[in-house]
């Protein structure tokens, strides 16, 4: 029943603030990853969960009981890396119980944890091989039987699927999720993948710069950004800059600038001539054949195709000279498209931002 | 490959073993002057090697390698007039020169006169977007500047030929998207350059060549431009590595008009094809865009029922894993709208279009053998 609370962490090396009071709660039984890019954080506040960080501030909980000073072996955590940390001289099986050695466990009780562990991520016809003669997928799930087999029921995981290919990430995520939610643990998992994230988790926080900026159902984060940053962070969108023309009921124009198109906004929130930054994902701009009160319209010139292959991207001109970029699946293009194009995308879909200071520093993925 | 007969690079007959396993098989290439050349393939299918070849680090066991018209199989790497960016050398930056004199470094060597080197300098820094950061020191820089840096400083040689193995690899998935654009804008401004580039990322060579080879096991399979590629493979091996594909076996029935008749796994279908006899024996391959999933039977013809066992969220794409009722497991790749989603478990119905189906010889072997995925 782990319950885990982090209130006002804080933690620096030198002049860099790592973690800058950080509250976050995670939930028994719940799978929550921490997405961020490289440098936000996020393992520092899994390395101070774990405690091989010790906090400058602030006190973790678990289940109500204060254990920011206490010793990492004391704190009943089963922890996956990154790069396995399997130790090569040992087989299969001695590293899977390796843990339940130091703690003094009986044969019987390593037979029965162990074996149990290394049945459930499948390498129980492995026990006796080499991590030498094992895939990258085999060792981390050597990886992940440790942990499992430690019985802790507060797993934390560090970027436990970057070392695997994209094929094998697939599978190993998908079964990673099932294995966690069958054992009824719970899960902190670090990540800077956003596919992996979205796909895994109960909740997501996302960081930037050593804080959290909001944490949320994936789908929530996906539809309802609170900031530019994580809209960018979690979708390829474009970013264009408008003003607020008229406001209606839940409704709002904004004309784009430089006496560009105007845009419907499915909100009534900003004032009149307010500047905003309007975000579109690129995905959700089509070549549109259902116009409706719903669409909003969009006419300039194809100035560049970039052909991915199942997925081409366009760059859009628009009479003010904005570009924007659509992503459509290859196989939806038009037979016949001349370079002046309409696409359409949904009123619903058109997220608002305050336009912010620096738009360019919003945007700064790293 | 006409736009430009020349070739800048030459490949003759290429091979390569190593412990005495064959490693390149007889590879023969022809790199246009001025184009941006992708070798992609998957893990081990030999292109890091054969672009080592290129750049001399590796000996072929056999067979000729021509730099503009010159044999340069003797020529010290050096020699050759190559800029170079590779995987594990992508952060091989001086530590201790700032960015500025990282980029001038070359150029210095060289003997470039002092005049002449600072203006290309700073030429360079605005095009990989650092003029602000030119003082800064390797260390304070972020992975995606870095890189930014080593590609420039490639640049900077002066060398008309680029070879860049993996060069995003070691990036956050979001910076390697911004990066790839980067890419071609720097490499085509600064104009009269040949670049040949490996990668096992599909979407990064798609986007970023002029001509793709494609290349599996130490053989090139197919070169064309991206389109061609993706297209009109010529193998199942080329249609399987460059779009997520479906494949079924089949046999001619019939034949009725431009269509030939076809039993799919016990499935009825025709396609535009008159390549094939009656009797022959095909391979199918629908693409996972080609196929769309719903809720029931809308049609009596192309579709199949099944049921979802996985279904993926990328970045506003869907990618579904369904297993149909004869236990084929088949991808379905669709746009993702908001409430659409199809979860685990759920009984669906799959539609296929019958004018995007490309057909293959039967390659008579087990289709695992020759599908790369």
């Amino acid at each position: 029943m782990p319950h885990i609370e982090i209130k006002k962490l804080s933690k620096s090396y030198g002049k860099v603030k790592a973690i800058d009071n950080v509250n976050l709660e995670i939930f028994d039984k719940e799978y929550l990853t921490l997405l961020g890019p490289s440098g936000c954080g996020k393992t520092t506040i899994l390395r101070a969960i774990a405690g091989l960080v010790q906090p400058d501030h602030g006190e973790i909980l678990f289940d109500g009981k204060d254990i920011t000073n206490l010793p990492p072996d004391e704190r009943d955590i089963g922890m996956v890396f990154q790069h396995f940390m399997i130790f090569p001289f040992l087989d299969v099986w001695d590293n899977v119980t390796y843990p339940l050695k130091i703690k003094g466990k009986s044969d019987a009780e390593m037979e029965e944890t162990a074996g149990k562990a290394l049945n459930l991520v499948g390498l129980s016809r492995h026990v006796n091989e080499m991590p030498e003669d094992l895939s990258a997928p085999e060792m981390q799930k050597v990886g992940l039987a440790r942990a499992f087999s430690t019985g802790s029921k507060l797993l934390l995981l560090d970027e436990p699927l970057s070392a695997l290919d994209t094929k094998f990430r697939m599978d190993f995520q998908h079964e990673l999720r099932k294995l966690v939610k069958g054992l009824g643990l719970t899960a902190i998992h670090v990540t800077h993948d956003q596919s992996v994230a979205m796909n895994i988790a109960d909740r997501i926080a996302i960081m930037r710069k050593g804080r959290i900026l909001q944490v949320a159902t994936p789908m929530d984060l996906y539809y309802q950004p609170n900031s530019i940053f994580v809209c960018n962070f979690l979708s390829n969108s474009n970013f264009i800059e408008g003003f607020v023309e008229k406001q209606e009921e839940k409704q709002s124009v904004v004309r784009l600038r430089g006496f560009g198109p105007k845009i419907a906004i499915p909100t009534d929130k900003w004032e009149r001539r307010k500047r905003l930054v309007l975000a579109i994902r690129r995905n959700e701009i089509s070549f549109g054949y259902e116009v409706s009160s719903k669409t909003n319209i969009l006419n300039g010139k194809i100035v560049n195709e970039l052909f991915l292959g199942d997925k081409t991207i366009f760059h859009l001109r628009l009479e003010n000279e904005d570009i924007v970029e659509a992503e459509v699946l290859t196989k939806d293009i038009p037979m016949s498209m001349g370079h002046e194009v309409t696409l359409t995308f949904n009123i619903e879909d058109v997220m608002t931002f305050e336009y912010p200071d620096n738009l360019e520093d919003e945007l700064a993925l790293e | 490959m006409s736009k430009n007969k020349d070739a800048y690079v030459e490949l003759r007959n290429i091979t390569k073993s190593y412990e005495n396993v064959p490693f390149l098989k007889n590879i023969s290439l022809k790199i246009p002057h001025n184009s941006y050349f992708c070798i992609c393939g998957p893990t081990g299918s030999g292109k890091s090697t054969l672009l080592k070849i290129i750049a001399g680090l590796e000996k072929p066991d056999q067979g000729e390698i021509y730099i503009n018209g010159k044999k340069v199989n003797d020529v010290l790497p050096e020699d050759r007039g190559i800029g170079m960016l590779f995987e594990h050398m992508t952060y091989a930056l001086f530590p201790n020169l700032s960015i500025y004199e990282n980029l001038i470094y070359g150029p210095r060597v060289r003997g470039v006169a002092a005049e002449e080197s600072k203006e290309t300098a700073a030429g360079m820094l605005q095009l990989i977007m650092l003029t602000e950061r030119a003082k800064d020191f390797p260390e304070v820089m972020s992975g995606g500047m870095k890189q930014r840096v080593a590609l420039g400083r490639a640049l900077m040689t002066g060398a008309k030929l680029i070879l860049l193995d993996e060069p995003l690899g070691a990036l956050d998935a979001k910076i390697r998207l911004n990066l790839r654009k980067e890419l071609v804008n720097m490499v085509k401004s600064v104009g009269d350059l040949t670049v040949i580039h490996v990668t096992q990322d599909i979407e990064e060579a798609l986007m970023v060549s002029d001509y793709v080879a494609a290349i599996f096991g130490g053989n090139i399979l197919q070169i064309g431009t991206p389109e061609e590629i993706y297209k009109h493979p010529n193998s199942i091996e080329v249609c399987s590595f460059f779009s997520t594909s479906n494949f079924f076996e089949g046999s001619v029935t019939g034949l009725e008009d431009e269509n030939v008749v076809i039993n799919m796994e016990g499935t009825t279908i025709r396609v535009k094809n008159r390549a094939f006899s009656k009797g022959d024996k095909v391979v199918i391959a629908i693409r996972a865009t080609d196929l769309s999933i719903q809720k029931h039977r809308t049609s009596d013809t192309n579709q199949l029922g099944g049921k979802v066992l996985r279904s993926q969220f990328i970045l506003g794409f869907m990618r579904y894993e369904v297993e149909l009722e004869t236990k084929k497991v088949i991808v379905v790749n669709q746009r993702y709208e908001e409430g659409t989603a199809f979860k685990e478990n759920k009984t669906v119905m799959i539609t296929f279009f019958p004018s995007n189906i490309l057909l293959f010889p039967h390659p008579g072997e087990p289709l695992e053998k020759k599908v790369i995925t």
